[in-house]
């Protein structure tokens, strides 16, 4: 069982922020008497303008930042507690890893982090270099990466622990609407999957999809906190939707019925308005299907990095990984060699690896054209799966017991791939 | 373990893939390589090599240092300014073993760094420029063999101390009895101006005269081997007319005893009456079993300008390594082996304190603060002498300095390490030994003290302090 598992994941009471300068004059009130929580299992959406201390109350979540005053409990320790820093995770606002490094490496030091053995290292790589669709640049350093793929490794560090609780600072900044979509989808299943998501972000539309509870701050204090649900509902309207459309005589009915319930009522007909982001996504898989556009060059780079979207079936794809986090020999890959065949294992693995990394051959291409987006959550529910198996972890250290504990919990309860 | 060495190999990959590491290897073979053209050069291979030595060792010792402060103090620096520190801190590592780390990957480039640079001068100087064939005659390599590529333990002669105060006590009793010391007579002031005085003509070699030095502590390894007399006589005359380089001609008498002229029977030898240039350092041999068990030798010149047909020179040993005795103890290869150890001790202690000062100042001020303690850790002995009573004022202290400077250089003195005295640079050139016991002290004190004490404070704030920019 994790720490803080009894009550809320996150807890502030009465926190106050104060910076000061080098004559310890008060040079600004970052946060003042903050008090929220946020549950576990919650996605927790932190908005504001930019200076209205959200930033500043993540740093001090993150124990980064030490509070002038009052009191803030994470997972039900201080933030300061490395056994804390044990089950979560941070992407920043800025991508801000080792440029000289490539993604392999930049895991693999983030995994040593957390004292992780060689093996689980790797395999944890491997899960989440699939998760965010970077296998074909794990070689590259990351002063070559695009702000999209930069985005992407660092979402990979945040997650190399498996955490309990994310903190998500703009993580779709700088992302195209594929990758927007991508990473909404992510944080959807961590939810499902019972972790705790801190988001912050300025477009509203991202935090209004994925959120369950918001918190709106200016001037370092809440100004407004709740459900989403039950912010956005308006109660004096009623929205009738009808599939396929009513014709006008039908909609005369309907107003007529209307108009009898309610006297003076202001009733509309009008078509509903179909969201941006679901337009350019139908449009992208349109042009795909028709093979008009298929370059990252043309559909961004993210588009063509996260192959979750090129995958033939997605119960293909969670074969595939399972074995790849499995360790299991590769021969046994249904069209491949014996399994006895040691010395050609690796050349097998090389070449479905790069069947799977390849840009989709033209028979894999019709095949992708299916809906994407339970594609995309199958397979990565599989790699999520794949990354809570975290027998690699030193015993050494009581805390890595505990988490990876929690986490072969989870795993009974979460039907991968589902 | 895993996560300190997370940060060390991080670090190291930072240093070589930013070409810090590559770019200063290229200048320490190229500085250690050039070294012999750059150099004046002198007639002697013995000294051209030790000069050679001295500059590619220092040189060395120089760029590491700067290299060290320079790159410890930025990739911590890096870290908290480019915000990677905020991905590192919230991981479980304990914040002081991001700073360990980092020190670690520095020690580990610097041990690499330090073995490259005394293996291309130990080849250079080994192999290349100083091959005993290359010498201009046998003269030349025995001086090679015998003040280069040696290590021989030093002994300085003892001052006569007790002599010297009964002279002056003896002088003071016999004025007193004769009352002639007079009104206001200050003994300390007397005494202190004496024992200068008698000092100076202690050491001093006017002709027909003789000098005799007392040796402790003297070890030969063996009691078969040969042990050696450096010594300088320096022209204390009216200075001649000519431009030629004035001679003396002088003989040595070297016994376990105190005894003058030397007995038959007795132990000893006298060296054949010589001419030896003023002003320049000579060396000769005698054999080790003249050293008494009580570990003493007593060496005695005599100054023969006095002789008939002789022109009388007046000279003096000069105090500061005049006269001293050498017995071989090690090899060169141990004495630069030791010499790099020190160099590796003074770096580790230079990145304890740019580590530590960029946990708590941006880059450009911890760097300059650790380059001037560099500075002042190579000055502290300057400082001791300037703070020091005026020479023979011991007694009664008389400062030169101004208190204010005095009480100041004190301080600075005090509070970094002295490099002066660990440093092994000028005795490997010049064949004298290394010893390990200098290498453990070092260790010790600046190794261990130093560092140690720079290193936890620095762990202590960066424990402490938050690690975002305020904006």
């Amino acid at each position: 069982m994790p720490d803080g598992a009894d009550g809320p994941v996150i807890q502030t009471l009465e926190l106050t922020k104060v910076f000061r300068d080098m004559w310890n004059r008060v040079k600004a009130r970052a946060v003042t008497n903050l008090t929220f929580s946020v549950e576990r299992g919650e996605v927790f959406g932190l908005l504001g303008p930019n200076g209205s201390g959200k930033t500043t109350t993540v740093k001090i979540l993150l124990g980064l930042l030490f509070p002038t005053s009052g009191r803030v409990h994470v997972l039900g320790r201080s933030p300061r507690d490395v056994r804390v820093k044990a089950q979560i995770g941070y992407m920043p606002e800025e991508t801000n890893l080792y440029r000289f490094l490539n993604a392999d490496e930049t895991l693999d030091f983030y995994g040593r982090l957390f004292n992780f053995g060689r093996a689980e290292r790797r395999r944890r790589s491997e899960a989440l270099l699939d998760l965010v669709g970077l296998r074909r640049e794990r070689r590259r350093p990351l002063h070559e990466y695009s702000k999209g793929m930069a985005r992407r490794i660092a979402l990979a560090q945040a997650l190399v622990n498996d955490p309990e609780l994310l903190f998500l600072d703009e993580p779709t900044a700088g992302l195209d609407p594929i990758g927007t979509r991508e990473f909404k989808d992510l944080i959807l299943e961590l939810k499902r999957r019972g972790k705790t998501v801190l988001l912050l972000s300025h477009l509203l539309a991202d935090v209004e999809d994925v959120c369950d509870r918001i918190g709106v701050l200016y001037g370092g204090a809440l100004q407004a906190e709740g459900r989403v649900d039950e912010l956005l509902k308006r109660r004096d309207v009623t929205q009738i939707t009808a599939s396929p459309p009513l014709g006008g005589a039908g909609a005369r009915r309907v107003e007529e019925a209307i108009r009898a319930e309610t006297a003076g009522a202001d009733v509309r007909f009008e078509a509903p308005r179909e969201r941006l982001e679901a337009l350019f996504l139908r449009v992208i898989d349109e042009a795909r299907r028709a093979r008009l556009a298929s370059s990252g060059a043309e559909v961004g780079m993210a588009a063509r990095d996260l192959r979750l979207t090129e995958e033939p079936t997605p119960m293909r794809g969670k074969a595939l990984l399972d074995k790849l986090v499995a360790g299991e020999p590769e021969a046994e890959a249904p069209e491949e060699a014996p399994a006895d065949e040691a010395p050609a294992l690796d050349e097998k693995r090389k070449k479905v690896l790069e069947r799977y990394a390849a840009p989709a051959e033209a028979e894999n291409e019709q095949e992708t054209l299916a809906p994407e987006a339970p594609r995309g959550r199958a397979v990565k529910r599989s790699v999520l799966d794949s990354l809570v198996q975290d027998e690699g972890v030193d015993q050494d250290e009581g805390l890595a017991e505990d988490e990876g504990a929690q986490r072969r919990g989870d795993d009974e309860e979460v039907s991968p791939g589902a | 373990m895993r996560r300190l060495w997370a940060v060390a190999r991080t670090t190291l990959h930072e240093a070589v893939r930013t070409r810090t590491v590559p770019v200063v290897a290229v200048v320490l073979v190229a500085i250690v390589g050039l070294s012999p053209f750059m150099l004046r050069s002198t007639d002697k291979l013995a000294e051209r090599v030790q000069l050679v030595l001295s500059y590619s060792l220092s040189a060395v010792g120089f760029l590491l240092a700067i290299m060290t402060i320079f790159l410890s103090a930025s990739t911590l620096a890096g870290d908290l300014r480019e915000k990677r520190i905020e991905t590192i801190a919230t991981k479980p590592i304990p914040r002081w073993q991001i700073l360990v780390g980092k020190w670690l990957a520095v020690m580990l480039l610097n041990v690499a760094l330090v073995v490259l640079s005394g293996g291309v001068t130990y080849v250079l100087v080994r192999h290349v420029i100083g091959r005993p064939e290359a010498a201009e005659d046998d003269e030349g390599r025995k001086a090679l063999e015998n003040e280069v590529y040696t290590a021989r333990h030093t002994v300085d002669p003892s001052r006569p101390e007790a002599e010297i105060d009964e002279i002056i006590d003896n002088e003071i009793a016999r004025k007193r009895a004769a009352d002639q010391l007079g009104e206001g007579f200050n003994e300390a002031a007397y005494r202190r101006a004496r024992r200068m005085e008698l000092w100076i003509s202690y050491n001093t070699l006017p002709p027909g005269y003789v000098c005799q030095y007392r040796f402790e502590g003297v070890t030969p390894a063996r009691p078969d081997e040969q042990i050696y007399i450096r010594y300088k006589l320096i022209d204390v005359g009216d200075g001649g007319s000519g431009p030629e380089k004035k001679t003396i001609l002088v003989d040595w008498t070297v016994s376990p005893e105190r005894t003058l002229p030397i007995q038959r029977g007795q132990k000893g030898v006298v060296t054949p009456p010589q001419v030896v240039s003023l002003d320049d350092r000579h060396e000769f041999t005698v054999p080790a079993n003249l050293v008494s068990a009580d570990h003493e030798l007593f060496v005695t010149c005599h100054n023969l300008t006095s002789l008939p047909g002789a022109a009388p020179a007046y000279a003096a040993f000069p105090a500061k390594e005049g006269i001293q005795v050498l017995c071989k103890a090690g090899s060169f290869e141990g004495n630069i082996v030791r010499t790099m150890l020190l160099v590796l001790i003074r770096l580790a202690f230079l990145s304890a304190l740019a580590v530590a000062a960029a946990s708590l100042l941006s880059f450009p001020v911890a760097s300059l603060l650790a380059l001037f303690v560099f500075v002042c850790a190579l000055l502290v002995n300057q400082f001791v002498g300037l703070a020091a009573p005026a020479p023979g004022t011991e007694d009664e202290p008389e400062f030169i300095t101004p208190t204010f400077y005095r009480l100041t250089l004190k301080a600075v003195a005090a509070a970094v390490p002295n490099f002066g005295r660990y440093d092994g640079t000028g005795d490997v050139a010049t064949g004298r030994l290394v010893p390990w016991s200098l290498v453990v002290r070092g260790l010790g004190i600046v190794g261990a003290v130093y560092s140690g004490v720079v290193m936890v404070l620095g762990c202590l704030y960066f424990r402490s302090r938050e690690l975002v920019e305020t904006e």
